[in-house]
């Protein structure tokens, strides 16, 4: 049974967009967004250590 | 990555070291789609007159350290790059880097891992994102899985393809 779902449908078809364009880079292109990606990961480790504990009661 | 890949060019042409390959994630981005990584694996025989019983790295990390490289921890860094030096440490890595596969990155020449030799590796390694990556290589078709299972018998990997979901896919 097939399910129809826009947004699921939307979201899958935008992942295998992603992949597409991902695949066809050069081999430059693929490491200079690995330096991208390293560099947001790191920014995202930092925003993540700062968020202010929650209190306990 | 221009930097890192002159000054191995270098080193090698110095004698520094035999030869040498780039392995894990930054050579499988030359095959597959580009996964983060924290550095750069840098496989390497050393010249025949450094190979004694005690093993040192030291030569190397000095020569990358006066072309440029900064030691950082285990890494010498070349601009955002970190790089592990790791010595060929058994038969499967020596063999990679026998059979290391030349690329260009812009205009500079370089050896990678063949798409066999990475999977070959990353079976043998065995961690989860491991097993993500044969299993891409699989999906994409761009390893020879003929030269695969050669390579799979003769480490004797078997038991490691279980793990890999789409093993069995043509």
């Amino acid at each position: 049974m097939k399910v129809i779902n826009p947004a699921l449908d939307f979201v899958i078809q935008a992942k295998a967009n992603y992949r597409k364009v991902a695949r066809a880079k050069t081999w430059e292109e693929k490491i200079e967004s690995i330096v991208r990606m390293r560099n947001a990961s790191t920014i995202a480790k930092k925003s993540m250590s700062r968020q202010p504990r929650k209190a306990k009661f | 990555m221009k930097d890192v890949l002159i000054a191995l060019n270098k080193i090698k042409e110095l004698g520094v070291i035999d030869d040498y390959a780039i392995g894990g994630a930054v050579a499988a981005a030359f095959y597959i789609e580009a996964v983060n990584t924290e550095d750069v694996d840098v496989f390497l025989f050393l010249s025949p007159s450094q190979n004694s019983l005690l093993l040192s790295l030291s030569p190397i990390y000095d020569a990358l350290q006066r072309l440029g490289g900064v030691i950082d921890r285990e890494y010498v860094v070349f601009g955002d790059w970190p790089v592990q030096i790791l010595p060929a440490y058994k038969p499967l890595i020596e063999a990679a880097i026998k059979h290391a596969e030349l690329v260009q990155y812009d205009d500079v020449e370089s050896k990678i891992f063949s798409p066999e030799y990475l999977c070959a590796i990353a079976l043998d390694t065995s961690r989860m994102k491991d097993f993500y990556r044969v299993a891409t290589f699989i999906e994409q078709k761009k390893v020879d899985r003929k030269i695969l299972d050669e390579l799979i018998d003769e480490y004797q990997l078997g038991d490691k393809t279980l793990k890999v979901l789409n093993w069995n896919e043509p």
